[in-house]
């Protein structure tokens, strides 16, 4: 449509001014300030302006103005934070409160790993829980119960539309529960963060599911005599494995991220380490978040380059 | 569509039958329902061994359910199918043995083209060096040799089509199954690899059952049509049969093309078809009010030798080998299908000849109810004959 009107406008600007199409190209591109001083020559072509008329892509002054003034924007607090670290409480400068991130024995750093560790191994867990229950369930759906995933759509994002306490009040039976056959143990919280991050996950695979004929795909699979483990593991996992790994990723975020579920059920990761220490020692505490940013960052980069299009899909 | 090579055809699966690789189907007063709405009505069917059967028909019949039926992906909700009198319809689909190839490929995209082809071997556990060798034995056989280690996405339509052929065949299928293979590919590609399917179907001796909406490809390549219409059977025959006497006013319409002329049955049996005396198919009762199907090729036009014809040429279509031109002939107009030699010119006046050839008819209130939902047009069809020369 747009494409349709578009060729429509260049047949009027063409029959307003005269121009050929090449000079029309070049009188729009005239039409931006940045770039207008190239163009004076051809500018007085210039007809009417339609509103489906394409832009150019920005010109690499704009590109590095807008670069320039958003990595400011993302940049300037992280380097407030950086500085903050090397104040001495008694003025000028000092790399004091990065070396207490080394003591060993201090009541931060306890702390500080205990949440971390908990926290890693909350992340195995959800993953694990992620890859060997949730995605397998979702494809099979949408295999073998297509018709069930304007349903799923839904429900799926209650987990989003629930607040957090709301669903503490209810998973803390179940977490009792659990509690009571395998002791206190922290990495049930995996099973609450399973659900919270269900409606990313969710999101993330079945858009990856909609562009596969999956269905089609497991009849053929089938039809060539394979049962239905090989067709998941060889078939329908490999075919949306960019889509896992984004969900994965996007999990990792949510259970390192999580604060709200672990402080009021009451458990240490590194979130609520990250409060706790701060409360005593507020240098280390904006130290470990500049860490924990840094972390992210490479996370998102990993992320944007391992999801581009590789040879293999189309 | 010609009876020689109709019978040599059918010599050929026969000597390839003694090899034992194609395998008799048989479909006995199989029923489907989807809830309350019975889209497959007590539909019987045998399939020789090493035969090609097409089932053709327009679209919503129920020809692709058939199939999906036999392949296992539908379970039937009354009924037998046997694949060498055994039933298989208690099976799940991976154990019947059938090798499916889908309307829109459906290649394994995280595998390469040998990768595809040797899945069914792998599931089979076929050593990896002796499924790497039958695969690309299979990948010659489709023409592709050089292409094992592309991926799917990388292949023109065509080329990927060959492939779902060649990795449904590997495994050595007791019937393959064709599920408008065709369809998505352009025209010339779909004649190209309709006749290498036939050629590799006959070369193996592979019982075939291939669905399709175009009646040109299932006339060019299958021993037997399998016409449906509405969830049941029209009629099955060769092409030639379909076309010259076909068994029901439904074929005579949608196999070819044909001119619906609407008269009499005359007390001696014949109908009258513009003045011409032209024999009936099957007989019927004298006076009943019939619309007859009248090929166009059996339309003659001709130029009177004096003054001018009745009927005036409305169009004319230059088809290569022969001609279509279009006449009116009172209110209707009528088609006529002949060389490309003699043409006529809009405006001209000719004279209308209909060839006593045994013609289709149809009672005529029957015909209201059966086509009341269909376009009242005198050409339904256009397809077969334009492509075909």
């Amino acid at each position: 449509m747009a494409l349709l009107n578009y060729s429509v406008a260049i047949d009027v600007l063409e029959a307003d001014s005269g121009a050929d199409f090449e000079s029309e190209r070049s009188s729009v591109a005239a039409n931006r300030p940045l770039e207008r001083h190239r163009h004076r020559g051809t500018n007085a072509v210039c007809g009417p302006r339609s509103v489906w008329q394409p832009y150019d892509r920005p010109g690499s002054v704009s590109k590095t103005g807008i670069l320039l003034g958003f990595s400011l924007f993302l940049l300037l607090p992280i380097a407030g934070m950086l500085y903050f670290t090397f104040r001495s409480a008694t003025g000028g400068f000092t790399v004091d409160h990065w070396l207490a991130l080394l003591d060993a024995s201090g009541f931060s750093f306890m702390t500080l790993s205990e949440g971390l560790l908990n926290s890693l191994m909350l992340v195995a867990v959800t993953l694990a829980i992620e890859l060997m229950l949730v995605i397998p369930a979702f494809v099979l759906i949408s295999v073998r119960f297509p018709r069930l995933n304007r349903a799923m759509g839904v429900i799926m994002l209650l987990p989003i539309a629930i607040p957090a306490i709301i669903l503490v009040v209810g998973l803390a039976p179940a977490l009792a529960f659990f509690a009571d056959i395998v002791g206190p143990n922290t990495w049930t919280l995996a099973l609450a963060y399973g659900i919270l991050a269900l409606p990313f996950v969710y999101t993330t695979i079945s858009s990856d599911l909609r562009g596969l004929d999956c269905r089609t795909l497991a009849q053929a699979a089938e039809s060539l005599g394979a049962g239905w483990l090989r067709t998941l593991t060889d078939i329908l996992l490999p075919c949306i494995r960019r889509s896992i790994i984004s969900s994965m990723l996007i999990t990792t975020a949510i259970v390192l991220g999580e604060f709200t579920i672990a402080s009021l059920l009451n458990r240490t990761t590194l979130q609520t380490a990250l409060i706790s220490i701060s409360k005593t020692d507020v240098y280390l505490s904006v130290i470990v978040t500049l860490i924990v940013l840094l972390c992210t960052l490479v996370t998102l980069f990993i992320m944007a380059t391992g999801n581009r299009p590789s040879r293999k899909e189309s | 569509m010609n009876t020689e090579s109709e019978n040599t055809t059918t010599a050929d699966s026969k000597a390839a039958n003694s090899s034992g690789l194609g395998k008799s189907v048989s479909f006995t007063n199989v029923v489907k329902s989807y809830g309350m709405k019975e889209v497959l009505h007590s539909f019987s069917l045998q399939i020789d061994p090493g035969e090609l059967i097409c089932l053709l028909g327009p679209s919503g019949c129920g020809k692709s359910t058939i199939l999906r039926c036999l392949a296992g992906f539908e379970t039937i909700t009354h009924g037998d199918i046997t694949v060498d009198g055994e039933s298989v319809v208690a099976m799940p689909p991976r154990e019947r043995g059938m090798g499916m190839v889908f309307q829109h490929y459906s290649l394994f995209p995280n595998m390469t083209v040998l990768q595809n082809i040797a899945f069914g071997l792998k599931v089979a556990k076929v050593g990896k060096k002796e499924r790497l060798e039958r695969a690309q034995r299979m990948l010659n056989h489709v023409g592709l040799a050089d292409f094992g280690s592309r991926y799917p996405n990388e292949l023109s339509g065509g080329q990927q089509q060959r492939v779902a052929l060649a990795r449904a065949l590997v495994v050595n299928p007791s019937v393959l199954l064709l599920d408008e293979p065709l369809s998505a590919l352009d025209a010339k590609i779909r004649v190209q690899l309709r006749d290498e399917i036939r050629a590799i179907q006959q070369k193996l001796g592979i019982t075939a059952i291939f669905v399709t909406h175009d009646q040109e490809e299932a006339l060019a390549i299958a021993d037997r049509v399998a016409v449906m219409h509405d969830g049941h059977l029209e009629q099955i025959g060769t092409p030639y049969e379909l076309y010259v006497s076909p068994a029901t006013p439904f074929v005579a319409d949608f196999i070819g093309q044909s001119n619906k002329l609407e008269t009499r049955v005359l007390p001696n049996g014949m109908v009258d078809v513009l003045g011409f005396d032209v024999p009936l198919l099957r007989p019927l009762d004298a006076n009943t009010p019939v619309t007859v199907f009248v090929r166009p090729e059996n339309v003659v036009l001709r130029r009177p030798d004096a003054g001018n014809g009745d009927h005036v040429v409305h169009s004319s279509m230059f088809l290569g080998a022969f001609e279509r031109t279009e006449v009116r002939v009172g209110t209707v107009s009528l088609v006529s299908q002949h060389a490309a030699g003699e043409r006529f010119s809009p405006g001209e006046r000719v004279s209308v000849e209909i060839r006593p050839e045994p013609v289709a008819a149809e009672p005529i209130d029957i015909a209201w109810a059966r086509h009341a939902t269909m376009k009242a047009d005198v050409r339904v069809n256009a397809g077969a004959g334009e492509r075909q020369s």
